[in-house]
């Protein structure tokens, strides 16, 4: 209801859905831009229709909640958000977070097929930029597009470390309207899906007091 | 949410229609969570409670359900804050 006034008043136009199942269907007759999607949905939760979502849309998803845990965070960027607020928050924020998505290019829709780059291998991880894919010994390791935007970013200059902040501007844009903490949230959920122990990682290292960069792998 | 924000940015008259459905809304899931009888069904209808406040800003309502969804909170609890938020959105809505 007042994401709707809000984003009404800005010119948006807006579909409401009333529960998680109604809201994949509005998804694939409207193939929205941008998704809000409240985690608290009846009926199917908004984890489980995310990462439904994600198997036909590439449309943003800021995620809505009345819940601030890190956990909460962690499955929703897994599930394949690209954002996150909690309730109650600033309306300036909230309209600022939403343009500053609107404003970075999807880039499949945008950007010319580019040439495709060689494959990389760090060990049994070899990472495709060309068809965004990474095989882990061999299996395709399921990686959201921000996971596999974030490898191809680090496996593409292996012997640089990047700050975080460097991180967040390469994969979410210049104009991104977040903070830091988002990289490490999606650094631990890449590390997990290539079997990487943080405390110990042999794919994405931690550069102390810088941030991160590629390893040897293993 | 700052309601001098909210105000800024739709106009007094638009917020004061997303308040009256507001109002109007949390009456009919308190009631709802009045009647539920499983433990379930008190935790849908405490989050919902939790979410319509959390997205306005009454946090002492927002609070109240949370402590209810997790099971460790009460029903009273929840019907004061109700009740003074009901009333100050009586307030603001006649003025």
């Amino acid at each position: 209801m007042l994401v709707t006034a809000l984003l009404t008043q800005q010119g948006f136009a807006v579909e409401t859905a009333e529960n998680g199942e109604s809201g994949l269907d509005a998804a694939r007759t409207f193939d929205p831009e941008l998704i809000v999607l409240d985690i608290g949905l009846p009926g199917t939760d908004g984890f489980t229709a995310c990462r439904s979502l994600r198997e036909f849309s590439d449309a943003y998803v800021l995620m809505l909640t009345a819940q601030d845990s890190e956990l909460d965070k962690v499955i929703g960027f897994d599930a394949g958000a690209d954002d996150y607020i909690t309730k109650p928050f600033s309306t300036p924020e909230f309209i600022a977070r939403v343009h500053a998505m609107l404003r970075r290019p999807r880039r499949m829709q945008t950007e010319p097929a580019p040439e495709p780059e060689p494959v990389r291998a760090f060990g049994g991880l070899v990472v495709d930029p060309g068809a965004r894919e990474a095989r882990l010994d061999g299996a395709v390791v399921n990686l959201t597009r921000r996971e596999f935007d974030l490898l191809d970013v680090l496996s593409g200059s292996p012997r640089v470390a990047f700050t975080r902040s460097q991180l967040l501007e390469r994969v979410w844009g210049e104009n991104w309207f977040g903070d830091d903490h988002l990289v490490g949230v999606h650094v631990s959920n890449l590390r997990r899906k290539l079997g990487d122990d943080g405390r110990n990682p042999h794919f994405v290292l931690t550069v102390r007091g810088i941030g991160f960069r590629m390893g040897p792998g293993r | 949410m700052n309601l001098a924000d909210l105000d800024a940015t739709l106009g007094r008259v638009t917020v004061d229609e997303l308040l009256t459905v507001y109002r109007q809304d949390l009456a009919t899931r308190l009631a709802q969570l009045r009647a539920a009888t499983t433990p379930d069904e008190v935790r849908h209808h405490a989050h919902g409670l939790r979410s319509g406040a959390a997205s306005f800003g009454a946090m002492a309502l927002a609070d109240a359900a949370r402590d209810v969804e997790r099971g460790d909170g009460s029903l009273a609890a929840v019907e004061h804050a109700a009740s003074a938020l009901d009333a100050a959105l009586a307030t603001r809505l006649h003025h």
